[in-house]
């Protein structure tokens, strides 16, 4: 009896990965489809290159940040676009955060007013400077997490267009120019979400992150990103997204006690959308790249995925007629259902399944070398599917690879598809149970 | 474990040819660019003969036109064909613009082909017109007429393009037509595009200004709040007429305020008035209107005006506190006036206009100019 149930889980674990492998595959092809057609599109001028598009705030949230603060700012400043303004918000940091931003950029004590649209705590200590034309304010408050931080930003922009970022993002030159592109196109668009990835572009040469773990990262990022981005549905990563403040404003900015990311506030808006109809987009712009570089420790990696699976949870079930919106086109909907359970289900049939294999091994009721077989092929596809949408992200950019990063990219693949898988299951696992 | 089998003999294809098929983009990708490169290498040929020809017989050989037809029917063609003519372009642009008109002929042509292409390879077409708007002739009607097909098109970019294009070529008629038939199919063009693009007109803008308000009326609120906005910045000079307008109450109310914003860097005396009614009647006037004509006022530096703007410091709304601070830091108010001010119960209003004028608190005596600039 307990020799069936093991070899019916262990044949439901089975199917479970054909299907997503089927599953990767469809939306890799198509996404790889929808990138060359933008790639076309940017090369015959299909778009509308401006001087100046419209004035925005980028707001980061800061805690305990001092070693990537100063370069997070500096990158902003060293744009293209130059109609926008920073504020960096301390959430309570106890270490150099502030010291370093006020010397850095000799700020000054202001006795600033705020407009509180939006519920926040209170603010201590207002700074302010500005450098190459573009204003920077500081506001110091009490830690109350990133949610807040950002609500405290929000309060004190002056433009209509926001957009939220951690210290630890990197825009390349161009980034925020081609974020705020679809704006001119229409009046309806609320939101532009980037692209996500980890390393460095240096004279268009692509180099992965120095850590292992952030090369799977940086595969994983760009897979999420395309594969969900291009189907309107919401993926689980950090992004850099672009939104206008007023709706922003309408939902009462990031929920008190959320974790602070895009997605959350994404979320929120489309529910507020569907419930209030209208005509909304929400636009993908795959050429708006944004870096986010992790530190080495394994742990602080671990318990960040951890946090960004709570938020999610939390938001999903918060927000569900987001999941269920009859408005989205069948391919977004249809998107929105895989990924959903992909997303909710796989890591508890993975966990299962992985501990009813070995069962059945050891009760020799699957044959070890077919299964062994199977799995080096699966990982095979996988991987060639990743390192594939990868390539097609650098042809859009026309960013090139030199040798021994493609092999450091081969290794990051393999590690993304399977400790790293393993690794984000057992975090959703837990976060599941934390939430 | 058939099924086993099947799945793996399924995978290890789909492997191999995802793998084929990066490998063969690769290839192509590389092929592509040699063939780009000696295509390249053949256009230039072409095109400084024909400029040679141009210099030494005064026109281009029916030989290289009927060429030029026959290849640029195909995008990538007139891609790398655009390319080249830039380059000749950063170098002689006399003798380019020169080129241009003795090869309208091709473009006429092509324009009937590109009509029938998909909107992304129109928008191509057009953003190759609007950078060289020489090549079509200024009596040209008929590719105007063609023109037209294109500023209707359903992609954005396409109808961007050929406005582009038209504004580059100076054309007074086609961008008040175009722009009257966009309004008129309710095509989206957004407001600040627009103004932006009527910026890029390089025929006389002063004409323009007067073709377009000759029919203001005839078109929605947003194409009305671009023409204003694009005289405000292109300094033209119709204060009398856009106060006639606003006195009238009879348009939208963002069109109003766009009027409003017109006389902040438009000094007209006789507004003054209005913007003090504006201030004070509440009832009619909402807080936007407000805030815009607290902003606007920074620039009317009269004791009326500083006490209406005293006043607003008061307001219940937190913009037009803010826009009415910025406004006073700009003009030189009295001794008494500052004390005033600092004398004010409220304490929102003193804690704007002191951080506007962060040096109030200590200087509360002194009298200074200092502008400063917020938007609204």
């Amino acid at each position: 009896m307990l020799n069936q149930v093991f070899l019916v889980l262990s044949y439901i674990f089975l199917g479970c990965l054909i299907f997503s492998s089927f599953l990767f595959l469809i939306f890799t092809i198509l996404g790889t489809v929808k990138l060359s057609k933008y790639e076309k599109k940017i090369t015959f001028s299909n778009i509308l290159k401006h001087e100046y598009y419209v004035p925005l705030s980028i707001i980061i949230a800061a805690h305990n940040d001092e070693n990537s603060i100063l370069t997070c700012i500096e990158s902003l400043l060293s744009l293209n676009y130059k109609l926008f303004e920073i504020i960096v918000v301390d959430d309570g940091s106890n270490d150099e955060t502030v010291s370093m931003i006020l010397n850095s950029f000799e700020m000054k004590l202001v006795k600033r007013p705020i407009q509180k649209n939006i519920q926040t705590g209170s603010v201590k200590e207002i700074y302010e400077t500005t450098v190459q034309n573009i204003k920077i304010t500081l506001l110091l408050k009490n830690h109350g997490g990133y949610a807040d931080a950002y609500n405290v930003g929000i309060n004190a922009s002056n433009y209509p267009y926001v957009a939220f970022i951690k210290a630890n993002y990197l825009l390349l030159v161009d980034t925020l120019e081609h974020l705020v592109r679809p704006v001119l196109e229409s009046d309806d668009v609320i939101i532009c979400n980037g692209l996500s990835s980890c390393g460095m572009v240096m004279d268009d040469v692509y180099t992965f992150p120095e850590h292992n773990f952030s090369k799977a990262l940086a595969f994983s990022y760009n897979q999420e990103s395309i594969l969900k981005g291009n189907y309107g549905d919401i993926s689980s990563i950090p992004t850099l997204s672009l939104f206008r403040k007023d709706m922003v404003v309408s939902v009462l900015g990031f929920d008190k006690g959320s974790i602070g990311e895009n997605f959350e506030l994404e979320r929120k808006i489309k529910s507020y959308c569907y419930l209030n109809a209208g005509n909304y987009i929400f636009q993908f712009v795959p050429d708006a790249l944004c870096f986010i570089n992790y530190s080495d420790r394994m742990i602080s990696l671990f318990q960040d995925r951890q946090r960004i699976y709570r938020g999610l949870f939390r938001s999903k079930r918060k927000y569900k007629k987001v999941f269920l919106n009859p408005k989205s086109k069948l391919k977004s909907f249809f998107s929105r259902i895989s990924f959903a359970f992909l997303d909710r289900f796989y890591p508890y049939i993975f966990c299962v399944g992985v501990i009813a294999l070995i069962f059945s091994f050891v009760n020799h009721i699957i044959s070890f070398l077919p299964f062994c077989i199977f799995l080096f092929t699966y990982i095979l596809l996988q991987g060639v599917l990743s390192y594939g949408l990868f390539l097609s992200q650098l042809r859009l950019f026309h960013y090139h690879v030199t040798f021994p990063e493609y092999l450091k990219g081969i290794f990051g693949v393999f590690l993304q598809v399977t400790i790293y898988r393993f690794f984000d299951s057992c975090s959703k696992f837990l976060a599941f149970f934390g939430f | 474990m058939n099924y086993f089998y099947v799945i793996i003999f399924i995978y290890l294809s789909i492997i191999i040819l995802f793998v084929l098929f990066h490998i063969g983009i690769s290839i192509y990708g590389k092929i592509s660019k040699f063939f780009s490169l000696k295509k390249k290498k053949k256009y230039k040929r072409l095109i400084s003969n024909s400029l040679f020809d141009l210099k030494e017989v005064k026109y281009v050989s029916e030989e290289d036109i009927n060429f030029l037809k026959k290849k640029l029917k195909r995008i990538h063609n007139l891609y790398i064909f655009e390319d080249v003519l830039s380059d000749f372009f950063s170098k002689n642009p006399t003798l380019v613009l020169e080129y241009c008109k003795n090869v309208s002929g091709v473009f006429h042509y092509l324009s009937g082909i590109y009509r029938e292409k998909s909107s992304l390879q129109k928008a191509y077409f057009t953003h190759v017109l609007s950078l060289f708007p020489d090549i079509i002739q200024d009596d040209d009607n008929s590719i105007h007429y063609a023109m037209m097909h294109f500023v209707f098109d359903s992609s954005i970019h396409c109808r961007e393009n050929a406005m582009l294009f038209f504004y580059h070529k100076g054309s007074y008629k086609q961008v008040v037509n175009s722009l009257k038939k966009i309004n008129h199919r309710d095509l989206y063009y957004s407001p600040k595009l627009m103004s932006d693009d009527l910026l890029e007109f390089r025929g006389d803008k002063l004409k323009l200004t007067s073709l377009l308000l000759a029919d203001y009326d005839d078109f929605s609120y947003p194409f009305q709040i671009a023409i204003i906005n694009f005289i405000r910045l292109s300094d033209g000079d119709r204060r009398k007429e856009i106060f006639h307008k606003l006195l009238s109450h009879k348009y939208h109310k963002e069109v109003e305020l766009a009027m409003i914003r017109y006389f902040a860097t438009h000094y007209f005396v006789d507004i003054i008035e209005l913007f003090l009614k504006i201030l004070n009647d509440h009832d009619t006037y909402n807080f936007e209107y407000r805030l815009v004509t607290a902003f606007s006022l920074g620039n009317y530096d009269s004791p009326v005006v500083h006490q209406a703007l005293i006043k607003c410091l008061t307001d219940e709304n937190f913009y037009v506190r803010k826009n009415a601070a910025v406004s006073l830091s700009q003009m030189s108010l009295t001794n008494e006036e500052v004390k005033q001010i600092m004398g004010l119960k409220d304490s929102y209003a003193k804690e704007m206009f002191t951080y506007i004028w962060p040096s109030l608190e200590e200087e509360s005596t002194g009298v200074k100019k200092k502008g400063v600039e917020v938007p609204c």
